[in-house]
């Protein structure tokens, strides 16, 4: 007994010296970053057969330990629901959560996260089954409606009701597996999540083309990679690999060109700036000079890596939409790099 | 007193030692300045963590405290709650009604748990070998199996039932139908009929404090030491009170169902005062609110300290006496008055204004429990004839004479307020909260099931173990006083194996309901998965939310180790 309290105590005293949090040494300690990612939306998370993992938001872990150990391979996946996200992070189990998280006052403010930037504009729409014969969500009066737990989708979605005098039922439930799953077996009309969601776990459906999806958006959902409050450093290394991805596709710096534009002495001076050739960026946050170069020549611009995961081209087949460059009619903009 | 004794405090010691007095060796001080340290550390240690977690979260977000408890929810939950719950009421209300289905869940599961156990367990030592083995096969296949796989699998076989919408469910008269989503039946409708708003003309209580309100957060939190500290003062006051022989004695002279309506009350008030006492203590801002709560409850305690002291005067009158008419007004009173505390506490819970169909049903449930103090009038009444002259007159008729013109009059008072609803489909074709009709989801009667269906087979065996328990000698005798065999298991054995029965009973009960916790895996919404599922994930607060959590469940087990205590010191051997 008098050993137990003894060894409580000394447990204390252990625990509150290991509170300061220097991220990017314990992660270059270990080896891998660790980072939390959805169990599976096809185009934004999804796990390969092999055991690989592929999408959006992978593509910013695989960005970000590419930058710091020159190998985008290195990354551990954590693959979380929604309602276990936040407390998964703060509680260190990764270190980067990268899953189609929405930015918001509270989770920015009230649960101690730090928003790195947003990989993807999104807004919650509405999915229904044809046979349904509805048309525009203000025809949704006394549905039943799927919503997952733990999700700005839940919040807006009794905004948007309540705020339109309609009434309905909701159906909480805990994974998006299970939604796909209550939805399909008919426990309610309508499926709500972000529209690349809904475009994405569509692609799952035995059959796609009996869902459509309804023309309003209710929300804004900027969704974007998040990192414990408090390691201002880890945050500006996750912040401007994402950045790095917008601005090298603003530069035309591509996977399969980034090295000859690294050894081209005739480059433009952002190229050179952004490749670590020129002045010593990579430093400045504690990584090598050639982070970004690894970086991009690994998992490429934030072109590369839209077409490959959820463009038109893929299944998910999502407009560039709200996400293309500023300069092409869409809001994508970084900051620049100097 | 000049023998040393040795069972005893320093005297011993002292004699032994012959040099200088050394201190430590004087045994009562030594253990005191032992369990000083001890406790000091353990004091230290909770101070400790309690801080840590304090001065680390006050670090990255800055509040730390239950003012979240009165922000709105901000999402709307699955419509599985006995009165509706929406996204604009506070989150303590989602907390509270969380914490009314888990109760729920586990008291029809124990019930249901306790009369399946019995019967399964009868049936493994049933001389019929098909009846036998297919007992044994039923505890087996179900102990041996997790629990959470058994629900997922009964979810997943209840999903492939036919649906609503899509295809015809299995339906019957009166909208009766079973479908993937729920079963739905036909229902008394109470309330028809009553036209105005309130039985009385006017609301007894100004209602309008327990509507939700939308208050803006106030970021000041009461400390963690304070609930810790009320949690131990709450759980330590409820251990003391099981552990302690005399007191559970003073309980047991009472009547065994009066004891669970108090202790039941108890709760309810203990936990009601807790929350909202600690409430009250964080926010000022908000004390418009809790003011008037704490107001109701206030006047409900004192309600309730005067029908306690009352009810103990007629009980020290009943044994002081053998006069039946004294029994029965205690047993009127205490019914009475249980009633009036438990509609009372439910009102305050749950903001249900007077005289919705709701408090009508409660107004007939007072009817049935009054119907039953005039019964048990014509008991006494028995009893007092059969130990005059030895023949008991049958009172069943009577009895139920008495159930149906009380339950009548109460009816007729009441305007004739029931008639029967039967549930309408939207044009979704769905039922939804106001189509009316017995709605039962899936998810609910799939835990309970799945819970009490889990938990009889552990009961099985501990009723087996406790028959074969008694000695067959007690068997062999009953029978050879010439008893039936029907007379012999319920006068000889159970009685008998009930002793070994009741203690292991008891942490199947605490099983069940712990075991409620993984209803979030079906999506049904209990204190688990609203509170620590989704209110967690929105508005942060872990520490909080996992203290009153465990304080939740800690409540419930305390409760049903009270009671069942106070059960087994009903059965077992009586010494004098
Ligand atoms: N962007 C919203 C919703 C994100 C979200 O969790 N979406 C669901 C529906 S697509 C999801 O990804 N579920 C995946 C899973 O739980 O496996 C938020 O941050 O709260």
């Amino acid at each position: 007994m008098k050993k137990l309290a003894f060894v409580a105590a000394a447990g204390a005293v252990a625990v509150a010296g290991g509170v300061q949090a220097d991220t990017l040494s314990d992660t270059i300690a270990r080896g891998a970053l660790n980072c939390g990612v959805n169990i599976g939306v096809p185009g934004f998370a999804e796990q390969a057969d092999d055991g690989s993992w592929s999408g959006l938001d992978v593509d910013v872990c695989r960005a970000v330990a590419a930058a710091i150990f020159g190998d985008a391979g290195k990354v551990a996946y954590f693959p979380v629901n929604s309602s276990e996200r936040f407390n998964k992070l703060n509680a260190g189990e990764y270190d980067l959560l990268s899953r189609n998280t929405t930015w918001t006052f509270s989770r920015d403010v009230d649960l101690g996260l730090s928003f790195q930037g947003v990989n993807y504009y999104d807004g919650q729409g509405f999915m229904v089954p044809t046979s349904l014969g509805v048309s525009s969500a203000a025809d949704l009066g006394g549905a039943t409606v799927c919503v997952q737990t733990g999700t700005t989708t839940e919040l807006n979605l009794a905004d948007f009701f309540a705020d339109n005098g309609i009434s309905y039922t909701p159906y909480v439930v805990t994974t998006a597996a299970e939604t796909n799953e209550a939805y399909l077996a008919g426990l309610c009309d309508v499926y709500t999540t972000d529209a690349s969601g809904l475009a994405a776990n569509r692609t799952t459906f035995p059959d796609p083309s009996a869902h459509v999806i309804l023309p309003e958006i209710v929300s804004k959902e900027p969704l974007g990679p998040v990192t414990r409050q408090g390691d201002e450093v880890w945050g500006d290394i996750v912040r401007w690999t994402l950045n790095s991805m917008i601005i090298a596709e603003e530069l035309g710096v591509t996977s399969d060109n980034a090295a000859a534009m690294a050894a081209d002495a005739d480059a433009p001076a952002g190229v050179k700036r952004l490749l670590g050739v020129e002045g010593s960026y990579g430093a400045m946050l504690g990584l090598s000079d050639d982070a970004f170069l690894n970086s991009l020549s690994q998992v490429g611009n934030y072109a590369e890596s839209f077409e490959r995961n959820v463009g038109p081209d893929t299944a998910v087949g999502l407009d560039r939409g709200l996400n293309a460059l500023w300069t092409n009619g869409g809001i994508l903009y970084a900051p620049p790099f100097r | 007193m000049t023998t040393p004794n040795l069972s005893a405090d320093g005297t011993a010691a002292t004699l032994r030692s012959s040099g200088p007095r050394n201190i430590f060796a004087t045994r009562w001080l030594r253990n005191i300045l032992v369990q000083t340290f001890i406790v000091g550390l353990i004091v230290f240690a909770v101070v400790y963590f309690v801080n840590n977690a304090q001065v680390n979260l006050l670090r990255r977000s800055g509040n730390f405290g239950l003012g979240f408890m009165a922000t709105p929810g901000s999402y709307d939950p699955s419509p599985f709650f006995p009165i509706p719950l929406k996204n604009n009421d506070l989150v303590f209300r989602f907390v509270a009604l969380g914490y009314v289905n888990t109760i729920i869940v586990s008291l029809i599961g124990i019930f249901a748990a306790t009369i399946m156990g019995f019967v399964m367990g009868l049936a493994r030592l049933s001389n019929n070998w098909l009846i036998a083995r297919a007992a044994t096969v039923y505890v087996e296949l179900l102990r041996n199996i997790p629990l959470a796989v058994w629900l997922l699998f009964a979810f997943a076989l209840a999903l492939t039932l036919p649906n609503i919408v899509a295809s015809a469910p299995i339906s019957g008269p009166l909208g009766l139908s079973i479908s993937n989503e729920k079963i739905i039946l036909p229902a008394l409708k109470f309330g028809d009929g009553m036209g105005a708003e309130t039985w009385l003309g006017f609301a007894p209580f100004d209602w309008q404090p327990f509507k939700t309100v939308s208050l803006q957060s106030s970021a000041m939190g009461m400390p963690l030491v304070g609930l810790l500290g009320l949690m131990l003062i709450g759980g330590g006051a409820l251990l003391v009170i099981t552990r302690r022989r005399d007191m559970m004695r003073a309980f047991n002279d009472r009547e065994l169902d009066t004891l669970y309506v108090w202790l039941g009350l108890l709760a309810v008030g203990v936990v009601l005062l807790l929350v909202f006492g600690a409430s009250m203590v964080m926010s000022v801002s908000n004390s418009v609110v809790f003011a008037a709560t704490a107001f109701y409850l206030l006047l409900w305690a004192i309600l309730f300290l005067i029908i306690f002291a009352i009810s103990n005067r007629i009980e020290a009158q009943e044994r002081a006496t053998d006069a039946p008419g004294i029994k029965s007004i205690g047993i009127i009173y205490r019914t009475i008055a249980g009633i009036v505390l438990i509609v009372l506490a439910l009102m305050i819970e749950t903001s249900v204004p007077p005289m919705t169909s709701w408090t009508m049903f409660w107004v007939f449930v007072a009817g049935l429990m009054i119907a039953n103090c005039f019964s048990t009038l014509l008991d006494i009444r028995a009893q007092a004839i059969q130990n005059r002259t030895g023949d008991r007159p049958h009172t069943l008729l009577y009895q139920l004479a008495i159930f149906v013109v009380v339950v009548g009059a109460v009816f007729v008072v009441l305007g004739g307020p029931i008639g029967i609803s039967v549930p309408e489909p939207n044009k979704f074709g769905r039922y939804t909260a106001n189509s009316g009709g017995l709605q039962i989801v899936n998810g609910f009667w799939i835990l309970v099931a799945a819970l009490a269906i889990y938990t009889s087979a552990f009961i099985a065996e501990t009723v087996r173990a406790g028959i074969q328990a008694v000695d067959r000698g007690q068997t062999e005798a009953a029978r050879s006083v010439g008893m039936r065999p029907s007379q012999i298991t319920n006068l000889i054995v159970i009685p008998q194996a009930l002793r070994v029965i009741i203690p292991p009973l008891n942490s199947q009960y605490m099983n069940l309901m712990k075991n409620s916790s993984l209803a979030a895996i079906i999506s049904f919404p209990e204190i688990t998965s609203i509170f620590h599922g989704t209110i967690l994930n929105q508005k942060g607060h872990a520490i909080e939310i996992t203290a009153i959590i465990m304080l939740a469940y800690l409540t419930n087990s305390l409760l049903i180790s009270a009671v069942m205590n106070t059960i087994n010191e009903r059965v077992k051997l009586v010494e004098r």
